[in-house]
Protein backbone atom coordinates (compact mmCIF):
# COMPACT_ATOMS: atom_id res chain seq x y z
CA UNK A 1 0.00 0.00 0.00
CA UNK A 2 2.70 2.43 1.07
CA UNK A 3 4.73 1.44 -1.97
CA UNK A 4 1.78 2.20 -4.14
CA UNK A 5 1.62 5.66 -2.58
CA UNK A 6 5.27 6.16 -3.46
CA UNK A 7 4.63 5.04 -7.02
CA UNK A 8 1.68 7.37 -7.25
CA UNK A 9 3.75 10.22 -5.87
CA UNK A 10 6.44 9.59 -8.47
CA UNK A 11 3.84 9.33 -11.21
CA UNK A 12 2.35 12.64 -10.14
CA UNK A 13 5.74 14.30 -10.09
CA UNK A 14 6.41 12.91 -13.56
CA UNK A 15 3.27 14.58 -14.78
CA UNK A 16 5.08 17.90 -14.54
CA UNK A 17 5.95 18.32 -18.21
CA UNK A 18 6.16 21.01 -20.84
CA UNK A 19 3.17 21.61 -23.01
CA UNK A 20 3.55 20.62 -26.68
CA UNK A 21 3.67 24.31 -27.60
CA UNK A 22 6.38 25.04 -25.07
CA UNK A 23 8.34 22.05 -26.26
CA UNK A 24 8.11 23.14 -29.86
CA UNK A 25 8.96 26.76 -29.07
CA UNK A 26 12.03 25.83 -27.02
CA UNK A 27 13.24 23.42 -29.70
CA UNK A 28 12.85 26.00 -32.45
CA UNK A 29 14.59 28.64 -30.37
CA UNK A 30 17.53 26.34 -29.83
CA UNK A 31 17.93 25.56 -33.52
CA UNK A 32 17.49 29.22 -34.41
CA UNK A 33 20.07 30.62 -32.00
CA UNK A 34 22.28 27.57 -31.61
CA UNK A 35 24.71 28.43 -34.39
CA UNK A 36 24.87 32.17 -33.86
CA UNK A 37 25.42 32.20 -30.10
CA UNK A 38 29.07 32.55 -29.32
CA UNK A 39 30.77 33.02 -25.99
CA UNK A 40 31.04 36.71 -25.15
CA UNK A 41 34.63 37.76 -25.70
CA UNK A 42 36.31 39.57 -22.86
CA UNK A 43 36.97 43.25 -23.62
CA UNK A 44 40.49 42.65 -22.26
CA UNK A 45 41.11 39.82 -24.74
CA UNK A 46 43.35 41.94 -26.95
CA UNK A 47 45.52 42.83 -23.99
CA UNK A 48 45.99 39.30 -22.73
CA UNK A 49 49.21 37.92 -24.14
CA UNK A 50 48.80 34.57 -22.43
CA UNK A 51 45.33 34.14 -23.84
CA UNK A 52 46.46 35.16 -27.29
CA UNK A 53 49.32 32.69 -27.15
CA UNK A 54 46.88 29.99 -26.13
CA UNK A 55 44.59 30.90 -28.99
CA UNK A 56 47.12 30.99 -31.78
CA UNK A 57 50.72 30.07 -32.35
CA UNK A 58 51.00 33.00 -34.74
CA UNK A 59 51.84 35.08 -31.70
CA UNK A 60 55.11 33.17 -31.35
CA UNK A 61 56.04 34.12 -34.89
CA UNK A 62 55.39 37.77 -34.08
CA UNK A 63 56.69 37.83 -30.54
CA UNK A 64 60.06 36.18 -31.12
CA UNK A 65 61.17 38.47 -33.98
CA UNK A 66 59.80 41.42 -32.01
CA UNK A 67 62.02 40.53 -29.04
CA UNK A 68 64.98 40.25 -31.40
CA UNK A 69 64.18 43.57 -33.01
CA UNK A 70 63.72 45.36 -29.69
CA UNK A 71 66.84 43.83 -28.16
CA UNK A 72 68.81 44.42 -31.34
CA UNK A 73 67.39 47.93 -31.57
CA UNK A 74 68.61 48.65 -28.07
CA UNK A 75 72.10 47.41 -28.89
CA UNK A 76 72.14 49.40 -32.13
CA UNK A 77 71.02 52.53 -30.30
CA UNK A 78 73.58 52.03 -27.54
CA UNK A 79 76.37 51.44 -30.03
CA UNK A 80 75.79 54.71 -31.91
CA UNK A 81 77.89 56.76 -29.51
CA UNK A 82 80.40 54.03 -28.73
CA UNK A 83 84.13 54.64 -28.90
CA UNK A 84 86.82 52.26 -30.19
CA UNK A 85 87.45 50.96 -26.67
CA UNK A 86 83.81 49.90 -26.28
CA UNK A 87 82.57 46.36 -26.91
CA UNK A 88 79.73 47.83 -28.99
CA UNK A 89 82.13 49.60 -31.35
CA UNK A 90 82.44 46.64 -33.78
CA UNK A 91 78.64 46.70 -34.17
CA UNK A 92 78.79 50.37 -35.03
CA UNK A 93 81.58 50.14 -37.62
CA UNK A 94 80.85 46.67 -39.00
CA UNK A 95 77.06 46.63 -39.04
CA UNK A 96 75.37 50.02 -38.69
CA UNK A 97 77.69 52.18 -40.77
CA UNK A 98 77.92 49.69 -43.69
CA UNK A 99 74.11 49.45 -43.67
CA UNK A 100 73.86 53.24 -43.78
CA UNK A 101 76.39 53.20 -46.62
CA UNK A 102 74.40 50.59 -48.49
CA UNK A 103 71.38 52.87 -48.24
CA UNK A 104 73.31 55.69 -49.92
CA UNK A 105 72.51 54.88 -53.51
CA UNK A 106 74.12 57.65 -55.55
CA UNK A 107 77.94 57.99 -55.74
CA UNK A 108 77.59 61.53 -54.37
CA UNK A 109 75.61 60.35 -51.33
CA UNK A 110 78.17 57.59 -50.81
CA UNK A 111 81.01 60.15 -50.95
CA UNK A 112 79.24 62.31 -48.36
CA UNK A 113 78.73 59.29 -46.16
CA UNK A 114 82.39 58.24 -46.32
CA UNK A 115 83.54 61.80 -45.66
CA UNK A 116 81.31 61.97 -42.60
CA UNK A 117 82.63 58.62 -41.33
CA UNK A 118 86.22 59.79 -41.70
CA UNK A 119 85.43 62.90 -39.62
CA UNK A 120 83.70 60.73 -37.04
CA UNK A 121 86.84 58.58 -36.72
CA UNK A 122 88.90 61.66 -35.99
CA UNK A 123 86.39 62.96 -33.44
CA UNK A 124 86.50 59.53 -31.76
CA UNK A 125 90.27 59.75 -31.66
CA UNK A 126 90.03 63.26 -30.13
CA UNK A 127 87.62 62.03 -27.47
CA UNK A 128 89.83 59.08 -26.59
CA UNK A 129 92.93 61.29 -26.55
CA UNK A 130 91.27 63.86 -24.28
CA UNK A 131 90.57 61.04 -21.80
CA UNK A 132 94.10 59.65 -22.18
CA UNK A 133 92.81 56.42 -23.67
CA UNK A 134 94.27 56.68 -27.16
CA UNK A 135 96.79 53.83 -27.03
CA UNK A 136 98.55 52.16 -29.95
CA UNK A 137 95.84 49.53 -30.28
CA UNK A 138 93.04 52.10 -30.63
CA UNK A 139 95.19 54.24 -32.91
CA UNK A 140 95.75 51.32 -35.27
CA UNK A 141 92.08 50.52 -35.25
CA UNK A 142 91.10 54.10 -36.13
CA UNK A 143 93.87 54.42 -38.73
CA UNK A 144 92.69 51.30 -40.49
CA UNK A 145 89.16 52.62 -40.70
CA UNK A 146 90.33 56.07 -41.76
CA UNK A 147 92.29 54.54 -44.63
CA UNK A 148 89.29 52.56 -45.81
CA UNK A 149 87.01 55.63 -45.63
CA UNK A 150 89.47 57.74 -47.64
CA UNK A 151 89.80 55.05 -50.31
CA UNK A 152 86.01 54.66 -50.45
CA UNK A 153 85.58 58.43 -50.74
CA UNK A 154 88.02 58.60 -53.64
CA UNK A 155 86.23 55.79 -55.38
CA UNK A 156 82.83 57.40 -54.83
CA UNK A 157 84.09 60.74 -56.21
CA UNK A 158 85.46 58.95 -59.27
CA UNK A 159 82.11 57.24 -59.79
CA UNK A 160 80.30 60.55 -59.39
CA UNK A 161 82.53 62.12 -62.08
CA UNK A 162 81.92 59.17 -64.40
CA UNK A 163 78.17 59.37 -63.98
CA UNK A 164 78.20 63.17 -64.44
CA UNK A 165 76.63 63.48 -60.99
CA UNK A 166 79.38 65.89 -59.93
CA UNK A 167 77.48 69.05 -59.09
CA UNK A 168 78.54 69.22 -55.42
CA UNK A 169 81.51 66.86 -55.46
CA UNK A 170 83.96 69.76 -55.18
CA UNK A 171 82.25 70.92 -52.04
CA UNK A 172 82.34 67.40 -50.59
CA UNK A 173 86.05 67.21 -51.41
CA UNK A 174 86.91 70.63 -49.90
CA UNK A 175 84.83 69.86 -46.81
CA UNK A 176 86.70 66.58 -46.40
CA UNK A 177 90.07 68.33 -46.71
CA UNK A 178 89.01 70.95 -44.18
CA UNK A 179 87.70 68.37 -41.71
CA UNK A 180 90.77 66.19 -41.98
CA UNK A 181 93.24 69.04 -41.58
CA UNK A 182 91.33 70.72 -38.77
CA UNK A 183 90.83 67.56 -36.71
CA UNK A 184 94.40 66.48 -37.34
CA UNK A 185 95.58 69.74 -35.79
CA UNK A 186 93.18 69.40 -32.86
CA UNK A 187 94.39 65.87 -32.29
CA UNK A 188 97.97 67.04 -32.35
CA UNK A 189 97.20 69.76 -29.82
CA UNK A 190 95.39 67.36 -27.50
CA UNK A 191 98.10 64.73 -27.66
CA UNK A 192 100.65 67.54 -27.20
CA UNK A 193 102.44 66.32 -30.20
CA UNK A 194 104.39 68.25 -32.62
CA UNK A 195 102.33 71.29 -33.49
CA UNK A 196 104.27 71.90 -36.60
CA UNK A 197 102.27 70.63 -39.48
CA UNK A 198 104.29 68.18 -41.39
CA UNK A 199 104.83 68.74 -45.04
CA UNK A 200 103.18 66.02 -46.90
CA UNK A 201 104.65 64.71 -50.07
CA UNK A 202 102.64 65.98 -52.97
CA UNK A 203 103.22 62.78 -54.86
CA UNK A 204 100.03 61.38 -56.39
CA UNK A 205 100.96 57.84 -55.45
CA UNK A 206 101.19 58.67 -51.78
CA UNK A 207 100.52 55.64 -49.59
CA UNK A 208 98.56 55.81 -46.36
CA UNK A 209 100.17 53.77 -43.64
CA UNK A 210 98.09 52.15 -40.90
CA UNK A 211 100.92 52.36 -38.43
CA UNK A 212 101.63 56.09 -38.58
CA UNK A 213 99.89 58.75 -36.43
CA UNK A 214 96.19 59.34 -37.05
CA UNK A 215 96.72 63.07 -37.61
CA UNK A 216 99.31 62.38 -40.27
CA UNK A 217 97.07 59.87 -41.94
CA UNK A 218 94.24 62.41 -41.95
CA UNK A 219 96.47 64.98 -43.65
CA UNK A 220 97.63 62.42 -46.17
CA UNK A 221 93.99 61.67 -46.95
CA UNK A 222 93.22 65.39 -47.35
CA UNK A 223 96.22 65.82 -49.63
CA UNK A 224 95.17 62.90 -51.75
CA UNK A 225 91.81 64.55 -52.33
CA UNK A 226 93.54 67.88 -53.10
CA UNK A 227 95.72 66.24 -55.75
CA UNK A 228 92.62 64.71 -57.23
CA UNK A 229 90.96 68.14 -57.40
CA UNK A 230 94.08 69.78 -58.95
CA UNK A 231 94.15 67.23 -61.73
CA UNK A 232 90.73 68.22 -62.96
CA UNK A 233 90.58 70.64 -65.89
CA UNK A 234 88.74 73.89 -65.28
CA UNK A 235 87.76 76.60 -67.72
CA UNK A 236 84.47 78.02 -66.46
CA UNK A 237 84.99 81.71 -65.63
CA UNK A 238 81.47 82.33 -64.31
CA UNK A 239 81.77 79.45 -61.90
CA UNK A 240 85.14 80.80 -60.72
CA UNK A 241 83.71 84.26 -59.99
CA UNK A 242 80.72 82.88 -58.15
CA UNK A 243 82.87 80.62 -56.02
CA UNK A 244 85.33 83.37 -55.30
CA UNK A 245 82.55 85.51 -53.83
CA UNK A 246 81.44 82.62 -51.67
CA UNK A 247 84.98 82.10 -50.37
CA UNK A 248 85.35 85.80 -49.59
CA UNK A 249 82.11 85.69 -47.66
CA UNK A 250 83.29 82.62 -45.73
CA UNK A 251 86.56 84.39 -44.84
CA UNK A 252 84.65 87.40 -43.52
CA UNK A 253 82.32 85.24 -41.41
CA UNK A 254 85.24 83.25 -39.97
CA UNK A 255 87.07 86.51 -39.14
CA UNK A 256 84.03 87.90 -37.34
CA UNK A 257 83.63 84.64 -35.42
CA UNK A 258 87.20 84.89 -34.26
CA UNK A 259 86.71 88.45 -33.04
CA UNK A 260 83.73 87.58 -30.85
CA UNK A 261 85.23 84.34 -29.53
CA UNK A 262 85.77 84.19 -25.73
CA UNK A 263 89.19 84.90 -24.29
CA UNK A 264 91.46 81.86 -24.13
CA UNK A 265 92.13 80.54 -20.67
CA UNK A 266 94.13 77.40 -21.27
CA UNK A 267 97.11 76.47 -23.35
CA UNK A 268 95.02 74.28 -25.61
CA UNK A 269 92.49 77.05 -26.22
CA UNK A 270 95.26 79.50 -27.07
CA UNK A 271 96.82 76.98 -29.44
CA UNK A 272 93.48 76.58 -31.17
CA UNK A 273 93.03 80.33 -31.59
CA UNK A 274 96.53 80.62 -33.00
CA UNK A 275 95.77 77.76 -35.37
CA UNK A 276 92.56 79.45 -36.50
CA UNK A 277 94.33 82.72 -37.20
CA UNK A 278 97.10 80.93 -39.03
CA UNK A 279 94.68 78.97 -41.20
CA UNK A 280 92.60 82.03 -41.93
CA UNK A 281 95.72 83.89 -43.07
CA UNK A 282 96.53 80.91 -45.24
CA UNK A 283 93.05 81.09 -46.79
CA UNK A 284 93.53 84.78 -47.60
CA UNK A 285 96.92 84.04 -49.10
CA UNK A 286 95.45 81.31 -51.34
CA UNK A 287 92.74 83.74 -52.44
CA UNK A 288 95.32 86.33 -53.42
CA UNK A 289 97.21 83.64 -55.34
CA UNK A 290 94.03 82.68 -57.13
CA UNK A 291 93.43 86.31 -58.14
CA UNK A 292 96.96 86.61 -59.41
CA UNK A 293 96.78 83.42 -61.48
CA UNK A 294 93.40 84.39 -62.82
CA UNK A 295 94.80 87.72 -64.04
CA UNK A 296 97.64 85.79 -65.69
CA UNK A 297 95.02 83.84 -67.56
CA UNK A 298 95.77 80.58 -65.85
CA UNK A 299 92.21 79.76 -64.87
CA UNK A 300 92.91 76.12 -63.99
CA UNK A 301 95.53 76.96 -61.38
CA UNK A 302 93.48 79.92 -60.17
CA UNK A 303 90.53 77.66 -59.47
CA UNK A 304 92.79 75.20 -57.70
CA UNK A 305 94.08 77.97 -55.41
CA UNK A 306 90.51 79.10 -54.83
CA UNK A 307 89.61 75.58 -53.64
CA UNK A 308 92.67 75.62 -51.37
CA UNK A 309 91.42 78.90 -49.93
CA UNK A 310 87.93 77.49 -49.42
CA UNK A 311 89.32 74.41 -47.73
CA UNK A 312 91.49 76.57 -45.45
CA UNK A 313 88.69 78.88 -44.39
CA UNK A 314 86.48 75.90 -43.60
CA UNK A 315 89.35 74.38 -41.68
CA UNK A 316 89.65 77.62 -39.68
CA UNK A 317 85.93 77.52 -38.92
CA UNK A 318 86.10 73.91 -37.69
CA UNK A 319 89.13 74.77 -35.65
CA UNK A 320 87.35 77.67 -34.00
CA UNK A 321 84.30 75.57 -33.21
CA UNK A 322 86.52 72.92 -31.69
CA UNK A 323 88.07 75.59 -29.52
CA UNK A 324 84.65 76.68 -28.29
CA UNK A 325 83.71 73.07 -27.62
CA UNK A 326 86.89 72.57 -25.64
CA UNK A 327 86.14 75.71 -23.64
CA UNK A 328 82.61 74.55 -22.84
CA UNK A 329 83.94 71.15 -21.88
CA UNK A 330 86.58 72.60 -19.62
CA UNK A 331 83.97 74.85 -17.91
CA UNK A 332 81.72 71.85 -17.40
CA UNK A 333 84.55 69.85 -15.86
CA UNK A 334 85.41 72.78 -13.63
CA UNK A 335 81.81 73.03 -12.44
CA UNK A 336 81.75 69.33 -11.74
CA UNK A 337 84.96 69.47 -9.76
CA UNK A 338 83.61 72.36 -7.67
CA UNK B 1 22.57 22.62 -41.30
CA UNK B 2 23.44 18.95 -40.86
CA UNK B 3 20.18 16.96 -40.84
CA UNK B 4 21.73 13.97 -39.10
CA UNK B 5 22.84 16.15 -36.22
CA UNK B 6 19.41 17.74 -35.95
CA UNK B 7 17.78 14.33 -35.90
CA UNK B 8 20.16 13.11 -33.24
CA UNK B 9 19.55 16.23 -31.16
CA UNK B 10 15.79 16.03 -31.60
CA UNK B 11 15.86 12.46 -30.35
CA UNK B 12 17.73 13.46 -27.20
CA UNK B 13 15.51 16.50 -26.74
CA UNK B 14 12.30 14.50 -27.00
CA UNK B 15 13.50 11.90 -24.55
CA UNK B 16 14.86 14.27 -21.90
CA UNK B 17 13.27 17.71 -22.19
CA UNK B 18 10.43 16.94 -19.78
CA UNK B 19 12.80 15.52 -17.19
CA UNK B 20 15.05 18.57 -17.39
CA UNK B 21 12.11 20.95 -17.30
CA UNK B 22 10.70 19.13 -14.25
CA UNK B 23 14.09 19.17 -12.54
CA UNK B 24 14.32 22.91 -13.16
CA UNK B 25 10.73 23.76 -12.25
CA UNK B 26 10.91 21.96 -8.92
CA UNK B 27 14.08 23.89 -8.10
CA UNK B 28 13.20 27.39 -9.29
CA UNK B 29 9.40 27.40 -8.78
CA UNK B 30 8.88 29.55 -11.84
CA UNK B 31 7.59 28.03 -15.04
CA UNK B 32 9.06 30.64 -17.41
CA UNK B 33 12.36 30.55 -15.62
CA UNK B 34 12.34 26.74 -15.77
CA UNK B 35 11.66 26.94 -19.51
CA UNK B 36 14.54 29.38 -19.93
CA UNK B 37 16.95 27.14 -18.08
CA UNK B 38 15.74 24.12 -20.03
CA UNK B 39 16.28 25.96 -23.28
CA UNK B 40 19.75 27.09 -22.22
CA UNK B 41 20.62 23.53 -21.18
CA UNK B 42 19.69 22.04 -24.51
CA UNK B 43 21.26 24.95 -26.37
CA UNK B 44 24.61 24.08 -24.82
CA UNK B 45 24.11 20.45 -25.67
CA UNK B 46 23.29 21.44 -29.27
CA UNK B 47 26.42 23.59 -29.51
CA UNK B 48 28.54 20.74 -28.20
CA UNK B 49 27.04 18.37 -30.72
CA UNK B 50 27.69 20.87 -33.54
CA UNK B 51 31.29 21.29 -32.48
CA UNK B 52 31.66 17.53 -32.69
CA UNK B 53 32.52 17.07 -29.04
CA UNK B 54 32.21 13.53 -27.77
CA UNK B 55 29.55 13.13 -25.10
CA UNK B 56 29.48 9.69 -23.49
CA UNK B 57 26.31 10.05 -21.47
CA UNK B 58 23.81 12.62 -22.70
CA UNK B 59 21.49 12.33 -19.71
CA UNK B 60 24.26 12.91 -17.20
CA UNK B 61 25.60 15.76 -19.36
CA UNK B 62 22.34 17.70 -19.61
CA UNK B 63 21.45 17.18 -15.95
CA UNK B 64 24.89 18.48 -15.00
CA UNK B 65 24.40 21.58 -17.15
CA UNK B 66 20.90 22.15 -15.82
CA UNK B 67 22.09 21.81 -12.23
CA UNK B 68 24.87 24.37 -12.78
CA UNK B 69 22.53 26.78 -14.51
CA UNK B 70 20.13 26.54 -11.58
CA UNK B 71 22.99 27.28 -9.18
CA UNK B 72 23.92 30.28 -11.33
CA UNK B 73 20.34 31.45 -11.29
CA UNK B 74 20.26 31.25 -7.50
CA UNK B 75 23.51 33.16 -7.29
CA UNK B 76 22.06 35.92 -9.40
CA UNK B 77 18.87 35.93 -7.44
CA UNK B 78 20.85 35.96 -4.17
CA UNK B 79 17.93 34.51 -2.33
CA UNK B 80 20.30 31.93 -0.92
CA UNK B 81 23.85 32.24 0.24
CA UNK B 82 26.50 30.88 -2.05
CA UNK B 83 27.76 28.50 0.60
CA UNK B 84 24.45 26.84 1.08
CA UNK B 85 24.34 25.91 -2.61
CA UNK B 86 27.86 24.76 -3.23
CA UNK B 87 28.94 22.98 -0.06
CA UNK B 88 29.64 19.27 -0.30
CA UNK B 89 26.55 18.41 1.64
CA UNK B 90 24.60 20.11 -1.16
CA UNK B 91 22.08 22.24 0.62
CA UNK B 92 19.74 22.16 -2.35
CA UNK B 93 16.24 23.35 -2.04
CA UNK B 94 13.32 21.57 -3.64
CA UNK B 95 10.33 23.81 -3.96
CA UNK B 96 6.95 22.61 -4.88
CA UNK B 97 5.72 25.11 -7.45
CA UNK B 98 3.03 27.23 -6.01
CA UNK B 99 0.35 28.05 -8.52
CA UNK B 100 -0.72 31.07 -6.51
CA UNK B 101 2.69 32.73 -6.92
CA UNK B 102 3.58 31.49 -10.37
CA UNK B 103 0.14 32.09 -11.73
CA UNK B 104 -0.06 28.70 -13.35
CA UNK B 105 -2.12 25.61 -12.92
CA UNK B 106 0.29 22.84 -11.95
CA UNK B 107 -0.86 19.30 -12.37
CA UNK B 108 0.43 17.89 -9.10
CA UNK B 109 -1.66 15.68 -6.87
CA UNK B 110 -1.49 15.35 -3.14
CA UNK B 111 0.78 12.33 -3.19
CA UNK B 112 3.25 13.97 -5.49
CA UNK B 113 3.25 17.15 -3.44
CA UNK B 114 3.62 15.10 -0.24
CA UNK B 115 6.55 13.15 -1.64
CA UNK B 116 8.35 16.33 -2.70
CA UNK B 117 7.70 17.89 0.69
CA UNK B 118 9.21 14.89 2.42
CA UNK B 119 12.23 14.85 0.10
CA UNK B 120 12.71 18.53 0.90
CA UNK B 121 12.76 17.71 4.57
CA UNK B 122 15.69 15.33 4.11
CA UNK B 123 19.28 16.20 4.84
CA UNK B 124 20.57 18.43 2.00
CA UNK B 125 23.07 15.85 0.73
CA UNK B 126 20.31 13.23 0.25
CA UNK B 127 17.75 15.39 -1.55
CA UNK B 128 19.23 15.51 -5.03
CA UNK B 129 20.44 11.90 -5.25
CA UNK B 130 17.08 10.63 -4.08
CA UNK B 131 15.09 12.85 -6.41
CA UNK B 132 17.23 11.89 -9.41
CA UNK B 133 17.00 8.21 -8.49
CA UNK B 134 13.25 7.99 -7.97
CA UNK B 135 11.75 10.78 -10.03
CA UNK B 136 14.11 10.65 -13.00
CA UNK B 137 15.22 7.05 -12.75
CA UNK B 138 18.90 7.85 -13.10
CA UNK B 139 21.52 5.23 -12.19
CA UNK B 140 24.02 5.79 -9.33
CA UNK B 141 26.93 6.26 -11.81
CA UNK B 142 24.91 8.96 -13.63
CA UNK B 143 23.99 10.65 -10.35
CA UNK B 144 27.65 10.51 -9.32
CA UNK B 145 28.66 12.30 -12.53
CA UNK B 146 25.97 14.96 -12.17
CA UNK B 147 26.84 15.72 -8.57
CA UNK B 148 30.57 15.40 -9.10
CA UNK B 149 30.96 12.55 -6.64
CA UNK B 150 31.93 8.88 -7.00
CA UNK B 151 29.39 6.17 -7.87
CA UNK B 152 29.94 4.66 -4.45
CA UNK B 153 29.25 7.95 -2.69
CA UNK B 154 26.12 8.43 -4.81
CA UNK B 155 24.88 4.91 -3.84
CA UNK B 156 25.56 5.58 -0.16
CA UNK B 157 23.63 8.86 -0.27
CA UNK B 158 20.71 7.23 -2.07
CA UNK B 159 20.49 4.40 0.49
CA UNK B 160 20.75 6.69 3.46
CA UNK B 161 18.22 9.00 1.89
CA UNK B 162 15.82 6.10 1.40
CA UNK B 163 16.21 5.12 5.02
CA UNK B 164 15.41 8.67 6.13
CA UNK B 165 12.50 8.98 3.73
CA UNK B 166 11.05 5.72 5.08
CA UNK B 167 11.06 7.14 8.54
CA UNK B 168 9.42 10.36 7.41
CA UNK B 169 6.80 8.86 5.07
CA UNK B 170 6.21 5.40 6.44
CA UNK B 171 6.84 3.94 2.95
CA UNK B 172 8.43 0.68 3.87
CA UNK B 173 8.20 -1.93 1.16
CA UNK B 174 10.31 -2.21 -1.94
CA UNK B 175 11.82 1.24 -1.85
CA UNK B 176 15.19 -0.23 -2.71
CA UNK B 177 14.53 -0.66 -6.39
Amino acid sequence: MENKKLQNGIKEINKIVMTPDEKKRVFENILKTGTSVKPIQSPWFGYSFVLMMKQTKLVYFILVPLIFILTGGGVVFASQDSLPDSILYPIKVSVIEPIEGALSFSPKAKAKHESKLASTRLIEAETLASHGKLDIKQEKKINKLLVSHTIALNKALDNADKSNDNKDTEEIATNFRAEMNAHARVLDIITEGDKQTENVDNNVNVNIDENIKISKNARVGAEKIKIRQDKKNFNNVDKYIKRKEEVKSLINIAGQGLEVAPISQTKIEQATVDGTNETLDQAKKYLEEADKKEKEGNSGEAYSSLLDSESSVKEADIFLKTRLNLKEKSNYEKDNNN
Amino acid sequence: MNTDLINEFEKIYSANSDAIFRFCLIRVSDREQALDITQETFLRLWQNIQEGKEILNYRAFIFTIARRLIIDWYRKKKSLSLDSMTTDDGDNVYDVPDSSTTGEKLILGTEGRYLLDKINELEPSYREPLYLRFAEDLSPPEIGKILGISTNAASVRINRGIAELRKKTGYKDEMNK
